[in-house]
């Protein structure tokens, strides 16, 4: 018989509260005792054991190696009962407090000076900066020196500015890039820790250039998307125009739709699958077969959480597309459906095991 | 699961207090629920099933296997349950006439019906808080849109919900 049977039927009777009621107010071990104490009486009513049983079955079976095994079968399943429901409040008043990323920024000036961002407008007129913030947007503004700036997103947070010479920038979690309030001379030279899709404002004599660390990306006009978190393989995806990647001696140009990952000194080029690389810039978490544990990393960094990947799953992939704005139980479930995996919670830690 | 009820059979068949206690685990929530199809009451459906156990354990009786032990149960509780109907509907003649025309109804039924609603709801107890919460309401005959203005989540979540409660269960039922 099979769930959708018996769930028919309870419809069709209309079954299903009046069930629930009594399932409810039952109490197995209660009941049993009740039973035990039962017969208990009535043994010794009647002389120790019932009058049909003398000599009968009763007495001397191997009890013990029967209870063994018994007990074998019970016990794991209560411990795995008791442990689940335990687990379970921890589990859902940590997942349920942890929200998803929204749109938060700092400014670092170049004396060190930090001002906190959020979507509300205001005009920063200090520190050297000249800037306005709308609708969780910072749109920098023309400036007399040149001062070296920095915006960073910490985790839990994104952001999207505009820089002074037209070109937009979308910070994801934990990015920093760090920019002139004035682009003088040859290039624009901008530098980038974490990850950022950037549309370049066309200047044919000004090369647009992101330095992350000893790598180099020089366009004149084009989008892309950089992922540069430190102590990752670095990949560089071109949506539009042009792109060339340097790296130590290496030296490549991208066409549309190709990415580069750079790590340490090698550099590859293959197709990149633009759509799921430009997810997150339209709010969704787009995973295409990716290894679990770097799905632990790009989910800690949004929702601000340590989630790891038991050992056991370092080959684990998981392919689907997710809303960025989903709560991180939501985003779970549907990863532990589908892989087959479970979730556990300890000291604001997430684990996901077998 | 094989395994497990021919221990069981040995268990009874030993005439073994821990086989007893697992019978209860097993069976005891189905079967009252059972009789309380029957006779309407819970407190009497427990006495009826308490009975039938308690003259199982006074009896010699033993079992081939599972399938024959738990349509003893089943007959068992079923029987005590009509004879205890047939009993009130004398004391209470007011009430006859309904009595033996569910009666009558009553005699088919389905050994494994009490049986899967108790392993379903075990399962739906099993299911995460949320996923739990919107199946619960939705057997009880809530709509979706009922459902999402009661737990203030939108409709596609609750539809989400029951997608994937059904889903687990499903899974649970096939294991």
């Amino acid at each position: 018989m099979d769930v959708n049977k018996i769930i028919r039927t309870l419809y069709k009777k209309g079954d299903y509260q009046h069930k629930r009621k009594v399932y409810d107010s039952l109490d197995t071990d209660v009941a049993f005792e009740r039973f035990s104490k039962r017969i208990g009486m009535e043994n010794n009513a009647n002389t120790g054991v019932t009058g049909k049983n003398v000599g009968g079955s009763i007495r001397f079976r191997p009890y013990r190696k029967y209870v063994a095994v018994a007990a074998s079968l019970l016990l794991p399943a209560i411990i795995a009962t008791a442990v689940l429901f335990s687990n379970n409040n921890k589990e859902e008043d940590m997942l349920a407090n942890t929200m998803p990323g929204t749109s938060i920024a700092y400014i670092e000036t170049s004396r060190g000076e930090v001002i906190p961002l959020d979507s509300a407008s205001v005009n920063i007129r200090e520190h050297g900066i000249n800037a306005s913030v709308a609708n969780g947007e910072l749109v920098m503004e023309g400036a007399d020196e040149v001062e070296m700036t920095s915006i960073y997103i910490p985790r839990g947070g994104e952001y999207k500015l505009t820089l002074l010479d037209g070109t937009k920038v979308h910070l994801n979690s934990d990015s920093k890039l760090t920019f002139p309030s004035r682009f003088t001379g040859n290039s624009r030279d901008v530098e980038l820790t974490g990850e950022a899709y950037f549309e370049v404002a066309h200047d044919e004599g000004k090369p647009f250039i992101v330095h992350l660390g000893n790598i180099s990306v020089k366009q004149y006009g084009t989008r892309f998307n950089i992922n540069a978190y430190t102590g990752k393989s670095k990949t560089i995806t071109l949506v539009e125009g042009s792109i060339g990647v340097t790296s130590g001696n290496n030296e490549c140009r991208l066409t549309p739709g190709r990415q580069a990952c750079v790590s340490g000194d090698e550099m590859k080029v293959c197709n990149a699958d633009v759509d799921a690389v430009m997810g997150w810039t339209e709010g969704m978490f787009k995973f295409d077969g990716e290894n679990l544990s770097d799905i632990a990393t790009t989910l800690s960094r949004w929702y601000n959480v340590d989630v790891c990947v038991d050992a056991s799953l370092s080959n684990c992939c998981f392919t689907g597309s997710l809303s960025r704005e989903s709560s991180l139980r939501d985003i779970l479930e549907a990863i532990c459906e589908i892989t087959n995996t479970s979730i556990s919670v300890n000291d604001n830690t997430i684990k996901i095991k077998k | 699961m094989d395994n497990s009820g021919n221990i069981l059979i040995s268990l009874i068949n030993a005439h073994d207090i821990s086989g007893y206690k697992e019978l209860y685990h097993r069976y005891y929530k189905a079967l009252v629920m059972h009789a309380e199809g029957i006779v309407g009451d819970i407190l009497m459906a427990e006495d009826i099933v308490e009975n039938v156990v308690v003259v199982l354990w006074n009896s010699n009786k033993t079992f081939d296997d599972i399938k024959s032990f738990e349509a003893y149960l089943y007959r068992a509780v079923h029987n005590m349950a009509m004879n205890e109907l047939k009993h009130s509907a004398i004391v209470n003649s007011y009430e006859q006439n309904v009595m033996t025309s569910s009666h009558e109804a009553m005699d088919e039924y389905d050994e494994e019906y009490e049986l899967q609603i108790v392993k379903l709801m075990e399962y739906v107890d099993e299911l995460p808080e949320r996923m739990r919460e919107v199946i619960n309401k939705s057997m009880q005959g809530m709509t979706a849109k009922q459902i999402a203005e009661h737990l203030k989540i939108s409709v596609e979540t609750v539809k989400t919900h029951k997608k994937r409660a059904l889903k687990m269960l499903r899974e649970a039922f096939c294991e």
